[in-house]
């Protein structure tokens, strides 16, 4: 009976080379991961801190426009920031306004124009 | 190619050594054994290769460099509180505080370095002092900036480390103190809007662990009120404090289609930032909290009563020539006119007689039905914790009815006399009052009406014509078209009225063409200025007047400067006419 070269005899090496292979794979998939895991963590410390740094900006830029302390610097230094009430009569419509000299609508022309044609 | 040639001859056995196989049925029996052996260990093995690896995907992932552990869970996180625009009331910011252990410290000497080259405050000589020994724990700098805590945590130092804890911080101080409330150790929100996002939803949140941590993620909580306004009304309020020495002073700023409130202080208040003031009894949240008797601006609730009753009409007379004598009090005009007055003329001149015998023509049980109906008996539906309740007399009888005319026998505190005046002017809807942003649309639907339109409109046809003719007029702004009444209450001292110690108040609304907004304006025992009297007039007035002055461009109503007032003019056609 001859004996002929058996398919079946590569199975161990290949079984052996994917088990490496496999175990390579595992390996480097968990090394990934865990270096994923560390940066993300690494990057959620740093969202934390920077969220408290806003926090903290945020707090800092509310103390800083409070409305009594930007009226106490502008009572305190009147020659620096030269500041006043805003004066009611100063707040007109746009409609309101009337046009600059040059460029006041001849009325009474216009409606003779009208008329005219 | 022939790899069993050689055995070839002997049988089926092939290459197996004689002593490893005594007999061909023992060979069947050893190999299955084996393999059956190798099978269960392979199972046994991979089976606990999975389970463990099963284990390991369902346990939570360990936070590989940082540790959030219990320090975290110090003080629970809050939201955000801001205003109408977005500032910031209130916020929770982390302050790290340096420890050591100076068990674990290898180099004493290279620690105390190295943490004095970023915080030079602490000395040399003094960290080695805390550092040597065997002690667990020990405090080095209490609230480090963020700036210091990354720079020790580069050097790092074996055996120093942080603790980091929430604490709430209000940037404005005392500006909206009574409003936002303030916070125990624990950020656990104990008065204002602190305490009712707590009661709300926040604790419950925090109970289930959901709040614990660096950063809430919680949406701000928006506020109704604008900061700006607010600062303008604690401004003016502790002016006027200081000016007419006044024992204190509230004000209050309400939206009356919206019912939302847009400015409210009491003064004196507190640094919420500095919880331990709120407990001076002085303190207390006088617009909500405090109840009193609020005297003449009563006289607005007592002539909308009237004519909503349908029994007095604007051109009735009621006489005011004879003070009242009514079970051993008399009731006298402080500027006597000593004629039959119409009803406008009551409201301008802030007639008591007259006021009491319009409130005898309703009588006592429709007085307290309206007063009921405009919520002025009951404990004020808000979101604020601390709200008084009214205070009624036990017997409601006449002399009752005519005191509660021009505001006196009946205590009730300035929030619900805000909301009944809203509801004078904004057609007669009483709207319960928000700190929370609300729209008009979801007010029409809470709102109840308590007083007809006409009602309201001829009451807006008073409050301006009061402020143009009437004791008000230290209250108009030009462009504004304010409308309102005076209140002076003489408060009661030992057991009687005192002529000197008044509680002033002015109610006012404006633009009365269109009114948006109520403005009331508390000054508690002020004391007069030289040549000046001591009514509402002189002091709760002019308050009111600047705080529309200064905030009416920000709550959006454009001044309008008219030929001629129209608003006045049809006041003095009804006061004429007398519909």
């Amino acid at each position: 009976m001859r004996a002929v070269f058996h398919p079946r005899r590569l199975v161990y090496p290949l079984v052996v080379a994917a088990m490496i292979g496999g175990a390579l794979l595992t390996y480097q998939a968990k090394h990934d991961a865990g270096v994923a895991a560390d940066r993300v963590s690494e990057l959620r410390h740093q969202i934390s801190q920077e969220q408290i740094t806003i926090s903290l900006l945020k707090a800092e830029w509310g103390e800083l426009t409070q409305p009594a302390r930007l009226q106490d610097l502008i009572a305190r230094y009147p020659g620096v920031l030269d500041l006043s009430l805003f004066g009611i009569d100063r707040m007109v419509h746009i409609r309101d306004l009337p046009y600059p000299p040059d460029q006041q609508p001849d009325l009474i022309a216009e409606a003779l124009m009208d008329a005219g044609r | 190619m022939r790899i069993t040639s050689e055995a070839g001859g002997d049988g089926e056995v092939g290459f197996q050594p004689q002593w490893l196989v005594p007999s061909p049925t023992r060979v069947r029996d050893y190999t299955k054994i084996r393999v059956r052996l190798a099978i269960v260990l392979f199972i046994l093995v991979y089976g606990v290769i999975a389970g463990r690896l099963i284990m390991l995907g369902f346990e939570e992932q360990a936070p590989a460099n940082y540790r959030p552990g219990a320090e975290a869970a110090i003080s629970a996180a809050r939201p955000d509180l801001v205003d109408r625009n977005g500032e910031i009331l209130a916020i929770d910011i982390r302050t790290a505080s340096l420890y050591a252990e100076p068990r674990r410290i290898l180099d004493v000497d290279e620690a105390a370095e190295a943490i004095h080259s970023v915080l030079p405050e602490l000395s040399i000589p003094w960290l080695r002092g805390r550092l040597e020994g065997d002690a667990g724990f020990a405090w080095l700098q209490r609230e480090i900036t963020p700036r210091q805590q990354d720079a020790i945590h580069r050097l790092g130092i074996p055996g120093v480390g942080f603790l980091t804890e929430n604490q709430r911080f209000y940037p404005g101080g005392p500006v909206a103190s009574h409003i936002v409330g303030h916070v125990n150790v624990d950020n656990q929100g104990i008065a204002g809007i602190e305490k009712y996002i707590d009661d709300d939803w926040l604790a419950d949140l925090q109970q289930f662990g959901f709040a614990a941590g660096a950063s809430s993620g919680f949406e701000p909580v928006e506020l109704s009120i604008d900061l700006r306004v607010q600062h303008i009304l604690r401004d003016e309020l502790v002016t006027a404090m200081e000016r007419y020495q006044a024992v204190g002073a509230a004000g209050i700023v309400l939206d009356i289609y919206s019912g939302e409130v847009l400015a409210m202080s009491s003064i004196p208040d507190y640094d919420p930032n500095q919880p331990a003031q709120a407990l001076e009894p002085d303190r207390l949240n006088r617009v909500t909290a405090g109840v009193y008797e609020l005297g003449s601006v009563f006289k607005a609730l007592t002539v909308a009563m009237a004519l909503d009753s349908g029994m007095v009409t604007m051109g009735d007379y009621f006489d005011a020539s004879r003070p009242i004598y009514a079970g051993g009090f008399t009731i006298n005009d402080f500027h006597g006119k000593n004629r039959p007055l119409t009803v406008p003329e009551v409201f301008i001149f802030s007639s008591n007689i007259g006021a009491a015998r319009m409130a005898m023509t309703v009588g006592a049980e429709g007085q307290q039905a309206f007063l009921d109906r405009l919520g002025l008996t009951s404990r004020i539906a808000t979101e604020l914790p601390e709200r008084a309740t009214p205070l009624m007399p036990d017997r409601w009888g006449d002399l009752t009815t005519m005191t509660v005319a021009f505001g006196h026998g009946f205590l009730t505190t300035p929030m619900n006399l805000a909301v009944a005046a809203a509801a004078l002017m904004n057609g007669g809807q009483l709207i319960p009052p928000t700190f929370l942003p609300r729209s008009e649309a979801e007010a029409r639907q809470m709102a109840v009406q308590v007083i007809s339109p006409e009602t309201s409109q001829l009451m807006r046809y008073m409050f301006r014509l009061n402020a143009v003719e009437g004791s008000g007029y230290r209250a108009d702004v030009p462009g504004y078209l304010v409308g309102g009444k005076t209140g002076t209450a003489e408060k009661i001292v030992d057991g009687g009225y005192s002529s000197t110690a008044v509680l002033n108040s002015f109610l006012a609304a404006f633009p009365m063409d269109n009114p948006q907004y109520i403005v009331l304006v508390i000054v508690d025992d002020p004391q007069p200025l030289p040549g000046e009297g001591r009514t509402s007039a002189y002091n709760a007035a002019p308050i009111v007047a600047n705080v529309i002055r200064r905030s009416a461009s920000m709550l959006g109503v454009t001044p309008r400067f008219q030929p001629f007032d129209y608003a006045i003019l049809e006041s003095y056609a009804l006061v004429t006419t007398g519909r």
